[in-house]
């Protein structure tokens, strides 16, 4: 391949990567979910005012809903958002550009490894990445996952592409250090590969000691601020929510000590392994859909269920391949990359494994680089190739254009923008929206409505600030202007006048007649579904009704 | 590779048999199942590991195979959906324009998405070592077949057989994983026929490491 037709391919790679990435942006997913929401309000805080939306100044762990985010991704989307303003195509650029490139880099990548001229390897590869409807999904909404995948996989290229100078390790190891600030679970994943890298390559650092002393002490100064805060709460907030550890060992299984120990560790251990071999079940990658709501896409999984065959195949020729540095750094990848992800108890969740999809497409690619060199006519080949490339095609427009919109809108926020808009036609009605369920409500109205930052700072107050990196305890009630956001409390909330907003279990239908509540609006999903309602309180009407009239304190009217 | 001891073969696999609760929950369902199944594992694993076809024990193998399928018999619910699975078709039918509806959403496509389901179903180790935990669903299938502590020997088997055998184990296990495709995974006897295979693997995995720490 020569020099001109590789940034062709290049060019032709980027573009229809970026093109699948930014088309109809706006509209699908229809909406934020709520990290993303927070996210993007963190990142306009930034730009409005230096400190996020509790008003600290360079955050290390953004503190979110008390779960304490990565803050790499809303670092980055400051950019977009200054010059575009807050919004879901400025949230979710740094998303696009950053899945735009891997395709890029695993092009670069494949082809310097490959021994192949033709470069089909490195194309096939990049195309799969370009056009895998996980790496698009992931790549068209604010997940820091897919940011983390980009910079981990930029370290890799820079260390495996050529022989590793200063200058190289260096930047890989910005890199790397960066990719834990993107997304906290690849510390482990971080650490495992240093350490794995230092070990294959030991032959060659032991005539260069300082280059690798200066790579660590690179990296540990990247990371010291993360270091500093590892005994806060910030810091463990998320493994302690996720990870299933606490809830075995704290179990009592036998009066004997000593057995009670053994059956501690052995179900511990039969946890971690049944997680972590879940994550290559071909069933999981292959076929079934993932459970996560916000993070999958209806009814496709991983992979297509034909790339079963590719896949095989291409383990089949990975085995054959000579051992290297770049095959053992391979292995090493392929087996630690779900180890972070199996520490927490969600099924199979993907996310946190995303360099376990990267490295398995390259060895889907594998796969799929043997058929052109079968025996078979090339005719064939072609009607093969075009056959499955056109289903998985439309079986990705099916799910990801059409049934994920229709099918998900309230997990993605739709109706909150729905909301949104109806607020603001209405700005001298005072509304109450229902925070005792489900993601916090006032996150979207913050991010939908621009509100101010300095004002929702000011309402977080001081305290906050002093306790940045202990306040886990998440405040579910915000007065934003003419909204509460708080637990409706029917006892109360029906004798002043005001709108009353929740979904269907917050206020039944026979609640509504019993307090004379007039029901002025619904909101409805994509999909035609009634999710939220709007009920306008009648406290004269109510109060007309009530039997202890004379003594309900909240019937005294001054008119 | 190692040579293959057919005696220590056949009582591998009687021990596994007798720590394992999958075979008690086949015997309290049916004792002539229990039989054939026993009889189909110890072919399996012989023919896997024996240098030389034998016709009468693949002829037997086959019986046995197509016998233990009629016992177990065809899921119907792949080829006639369920009155729920129907609304669902119509339901995610109105998402799209009326020509496209026919074109993703119809009786064809879920037939095939079930078959395909009871393939993968069959080749997750997580159902037979782990209760399909951490996807599990609670049906009748889904009990802890083989105690996970044999799953690295699983794999070991399966790597060696992979290895070495490759062909042989393909030919073997392909016809098995298509049959199961189209038996009711609903049940307890849903995975039957896939028994040999995941037994005979922890077997060679069992003989290999034997073989790999046995002093010279």
């Amino acid at each position: 391949m020569t020099n001109k037709r590789i940034f062709i391919v290049c060019a032709l790679v980027f573009t229809s990567a970026f093109f699948i990435r930014l088309i109809n942006l706006q509209n699908i997913p229809p909406g934020v979910f709520d990290d993303e929401a927070s996210q993007g309000y963190d990142a306009y805080s930034l730009v409005k005012t230096g400190k996020d939306q509790y008003g600290q100044i360079f955050p290390v762990f953004l503190r979110s809903f008390g779960t304490y985010g990565s803050p790499l991704y809303s670092y980055y989307s400051t950019l977009p958002v200054a010059v575009l303003g807050l919004g879901l195509v400025s949230l979710r650029l740094t998303s696009v550009i950053f899945g735009s490139l891997l395709t890029i880099l695993t092009f670069i990548l494949t082809r310097k490894l490959s021994p192949e001229k033709s470069g089909t390897f490195a194309t096939i590869s990049s195309f799969l990445i370009a056009f895998s409807p996980w790496s698009v999904f992931f790549s068209r909404a604010a997940f820091e996952a897919n940011l983390a995948l980009t910079l981990f996989v930029t370290s890799f290229c820079l260390l495996l592409i050529s022989k590793p100078s200063l200058k190289r390790l260096l930047l890989a190891a910005l890199c790397l250090s960066l990719s834990t600030y993107a997304y906290h679970s690849y510390i482990i994943l971080v650490t495992i590969f240093l350490l794995g890298y230092t070990v294959i390559k030991r032959n060659y650092f032991r005539q260069r000691k300082s280059l690798l002393i200066c790579t660590y002490i690179a990296v540990l100064l990247i990371l010291s601020p993360q270091l500093l805060l590892f005994q806060t709460p910030a810091s463990n907030a998320r493994i302690s929510e996720v990870n299933y550890s606490a809830s075995i060992l704290s179990r009592t299984y036998s009066p004997t000590r000593l057995i009670n120990n053994i059956a501690k560790y052995s179900f511990l251990a039969r946890e971690f392994i049944s997680q972590y071999s879940a994550y290559f079940s071909p069933r999981n990658l292959l076929y079934l859909p993932n459970t996560d709501l916000h993070r999958s896409i209806p009814g496709l999984s991983i992979f297509y269920p034909w790339m079963i065959t590719p896949l095989f195949i291409g383990i089949y020729y990975f085995f054959k391949i000579s051992q290297n540095t770049a095959k053992k750094l391979f292995v090493l990848l392929l087996f630690a990359s779900p180890i972070s992800a199996s520490l927490t108890k969600d099924p199979f969740a993907i996310y946190r494994a995303l360099l376990l999809w990267w490295l398995l497409t390259l060895i889907i690619a594998l796969g799929v680089n043997w058929l052109p060199t079968t025996r078979l006519n090339k005719k064939v080949v072609t009607l093969i190739s075009t056959l499955f490339i056109s289903i998985s095609l439309l079986e990705f427009y099916s799910s990801y254009f059409v049934l994920l919109p229709k099918s998900r809108s309230p997990d993605w926020g739709y109706t909150y923008l729905e909301l949104t808009k109806i607020i603001n036609k209405r700005p001298n009605s005072h509304f109450v929206i229902d925070s005792s369920r489900g993601q916090p409500p006032h996150i979207f109205i913050l991010f939908y409505n621009r509100y101010p930052p300095e004002l929702f700072q000011k309402q977080s107050g001081q305290t906050i600030i002093d306790k940045y990196y202990t306040a886990t305890k998440f405040d579910r009630s915000y007065n934003l202007g003419n909204i509460s956001i708080r637990p409706i409390n029917l006892g109360e909330d029906i004798y002043k006048d005001q709108i009353l907003v929740g979904d269907n279990l917050t206020i039944s239908g026979s609640q509504a007649t019993e307090h004379k509540l007039q029901k002025i609006f619904t909101i409805n999903d994509l999909g035609g579904n009634p999710v939220l309602f709007g009920y306008q309180t009648n406290p004269r009407e109510k109060c007309r009704f009530a039997p202890d009239i004379q003594t309900n304190p909240h019937c005294r009217f001054t008119d | 590779m190692f040579k293959f001891n057919p005696t220590s073969g056949f009582l591998i696999l009687v021990l596994l048999f007798v720590v394992n609760p999958w075979i008690y929950k086949i015997l309290a369902f049916n004792v002539s199942i229990t039989l054939l199944i026993i009889i189909l594992s110890q072919l399996f694993l012989h023919q896997l590991m024996s240098k030389s076809f034998s016709w009468p024990h693949i002829i037997t193998g086959t019986i046995i195979t197509i016998l233990l399928f009629c016992l177990i018999g065809i899921d119907l619910k792949v080829f006639s959906p369920l009155p729920q699975e129907l609304f669902l078709i119509n339901q995610n039918r109105s998402y799209y324009s009326k020509w496209q509806g026919i074109i993703f959403q119809n009786k064809l496509a879920l037939t095939i998405d079930k078959i395909g389901s009871n393939f993968y179903v069959g080749i997750d180790p997580n159902q037979y070592f782990f209760a399909a935990h951490p996807l599990e669903k609670q049906l009748p299938s889904e009990f802890e077949k083989i105690l996970w502590v044999f799953y690295p020997l699983f794999l070991a088997g399966l790597f060696y057989s992979l290895s070495y055998y490759p062909r042989k184990l393909l030919t073997f296990a392909t016809p098995l994983l298509l049959l199961n495709s189209i038996v009711d995974p609903g049940t307890p006897l849903s995975l039957l026929l896939i028994f040999p295979l995941i037994y005979s693997q922890i077997a060679v995995g069992i003989l290999f490491t034997l073989n790999k720490i046995k002093p010279e």
